[in-house]
């Protein structure tokens, strides 16, 4: 069952996961390295968390997925973005950039 | 997402579990690999590095249930969870069990039969054809107190508004009587209605087996001696045997030949088991009682026949004797049915009412007692991670269950107690309503008040065991 709501988390969490699986596909260990190395520990990225949003993402048609090895010669599951899964990430982008500018007016708003 | 893509899914997730437990396994034991064999590589040992994999997933088995509840169709596996935790739990308690169970029965058993039985006399049409276009002609007679009484036509009347009525398309007579039916086993006693001309054809029935009386049989009346018998009696008296046509029985001693079985639904008037042919010519010695049912033609309305039948009326005043006191009225046939057994189907329906009442109110009592005894339950359960929503469908799923249990048990009994109420309807009632059926619409009916119930007595009684656990939480602690 869909959540209906997503709280401001979980739809930056999808946000993030889309934007990081643009640049190359990944497993779930190396987006969760990415987006800390990104981040710089600004936010807590939670590899609990990421988990399902790959799952639910996958399942919603946004990304799918193989089994291929890693340079250290281990097996791991790979995430792609599909074509559908380009179209949700430049409207997440939009969403996101509407949100902030919004945020941002109110706060610098005298 | 398309239903079919989405049943693929719920295919690949729910049913083939097995495969999505592994493949989740896989993909977990790779992340915390993965995680691991890069803090080796940073110099932990081994032990250290696997520990902090393990931290940064968050602990394995939150990580497993955090991806079976995103599974699509994940919703079907918790309802059965909650099903079957649920069956265990009434098996647990057989009394409690019992007790809500055969209340519910008793409740909606009864308001069921009911509902059928009213359903059965007041929405059903009645067993003639195009009834709305039936009415029945009598005479208003003002006695010398002023009051209005109802009387039957006499032979002369009924020949008078056969010959000039316009509207009518047809008008029939009948007069009914006990005769005493002989031959193979016990004598009988049952109702015989001789009737007119054209009688079948005003009340649009034709018999089921054998042919209705022709022009010649009903010219000679009673004495051609042949005679239609009513389905309940061809069943009863003659084991429903097709070869019955042409049989000969004795009707107070005199012999007559069946030609014809009438339609099962059909008794009119008061019971009938047999019709015979019969005249009614105005200079027949008889004193009248006559039931006159009529037609009215196409499109033609009660207050136009009204106004006909005044007029008639006063043209009859002059020609027959006694004729001024009397006015000639059309009663529509609908309302002749249904006057009487009104009032009586009214009242059961509100002693049903509240006996439904009752039993929910019984029931509610019940399971608001146990919701108080089982806020220990509850509390442990939310001290393990259940949340406020979860618990509260789990309640729900319960008392649906009982609802359906109940349900089920009370329809068993609506079957049986609309026999039995059948058997009660009063004898005038008897010629509309031969069968009287537990529907479809009023089985609707009953799953509508099932799920009500389940609806609205429960989830009060679980949110109240809940509210109960956590206003004594503090002083618990």
């Amino acid at each position: 069952m869909a959540p209906k709501s997503q709280d401001v988390l979980q739809g930056t969490l999808d946000l993030l996961v889309l934007r990081t699986l643009s640049l190359e596909p990944l497993h779930g260990y190396g987006i969760v390295q990415r987006l800390t190395q990104i981040v710089q520990g600004a936010i807590r990225i939670n590899a609990g968390s990421v988990f399902p949003a790959l799952y639910r993402l996958e399942r919603a048609g946004h990304l799918e997925s193989a089994w291929r090895e890693t340079e250290n010669r281990r097996r791991a599951k790979y995430y792609a973005l599909t074509r559908a899964g380009r179209h949700k990430l430049a409207e997440e982008r939009r969403k996101w950039a509407r949100a902030s500018l919004a945020i941002a007016r109110v706060l610098e708003a005298t | 997402m398309p239903w079919t893509r989405y049943l693929c899914r719920i295919w690949r997730d729910l049913f083939r579990r097995d495969r999505f437990e592994r493949e989740m396994n896989e993909e977990l034991a790779a992340f915390l690999a993965l995680a691991a064999d890069e803090r080796r590589r940073h110099g932990l040992s081994d032990a250290e590095a696997e520990r902090a994999a393990r931290l940064l997933l968050g602990g394995l088995e939150q990580a497993r249930e955090d991806l079976r509840g995103v599974r699509t169709g994940a919703w079907i596996d918790s309802v059965l969870q909650d099903v079957r935790y649920a069956v265990r739990l009434l098996r647990r308690q057989p009394g409690f069990t019992l007790v809500a169970v055969l209340t519910l029965a008793l409740g909606i058993g009864t308001s069921t039969a009911v509902v059928s039985v009213v359903r059965s006399v007041l929405v059903r049409p009645l067993p003639f054809a195009d009834a709305d276009r039936l009415v029945r002609l009598r005479l208003l007679a003002t006695d010398a107190l002023g009051r209005e009484q109802q009387l039957s036509l006499v032979p002369a009347y009924f020949q008078a508004v056969r010959d000039r009525s316009r509207l009518l398309e047809r008008v029939a007579a009948q007069r009914f009587q006990n005769v005493t039916l002989t031959g193979d086993g016990d004598p009988e006693r049952i109702v015989a209605t001789g009737v007119s001309d054209e009688w079948a054809e005003t009340l649009g029935v034709r018999p089921l087996l054998g042919r209705g009386f022709s022009r010649d049989e009903q010219r000679q009346g009673s004495d051609a001696r042949v005679i239609l018998i009513g389905h309940g009696l061809w069943q009863r008296r003659f084991g429903g045997d097709p070869a019955i046509l042409g049989r000969a029985i004795r009707l107070d001693g005199r012999v007559n030949t069946i030609i014809g079985v009438m339609p099962p639904q059909f008794r009119y008037p008061y019971n009938t088991d047999l019709w015979f042919p019969m005249s009614f010519a105005p200079d027949a010695m008889s004193p009248g009682d006559l039931n006159t049912p009529a037609r009215l033609r196409q499109g033609v309305t009660h207050v136009e026949l009204a106004v006909e039948l005044a007029d008639i009326g006063l043209v009859l005043a002059r020609e027959l004797p006694g004729g001024d006191r009397l006015r000639l009225a059309a009663v529509p046939m609908r309302t002749e049915f249904q006057r009487d057994p009104n009032r009586s189907i009214a009242a059961l329906g509100i002693a049903v009412g509240l006996v439904m009442l009752l039993a929910c109110t019984n029931l509610a009592t019940l399971l608001l007692a146990r919701g108080g005894a089982r806020a220990r339950e509850v509390a442990l359960r939310g001290a393990l991670g259940a949340g406020r929503r979860r618990q509260i469908r789990q309640l729900l799923t319960e008392s649906l269950l009982l609802a359906a249990a109940g349900g089920t048990a009370g329809l068993v009994l609506a079957f049986a107690a609309t026999e039995w109420l059948t058997l009660l309807i009063p004898a005038r009632l008897g010629e509309v309503v031969q069968r009287i059926d537990v529907d479809g619409g009023t089985l609707a009916t009953s799953a509508l008040v099932c799920s009500a119930h389940g609806r609205t007595v429960r989830p009060r009684a679980g949110a109240a065991a809940h509210e109960h656990v956590t206003s004594r939480d503090p002083e618990r602690r």
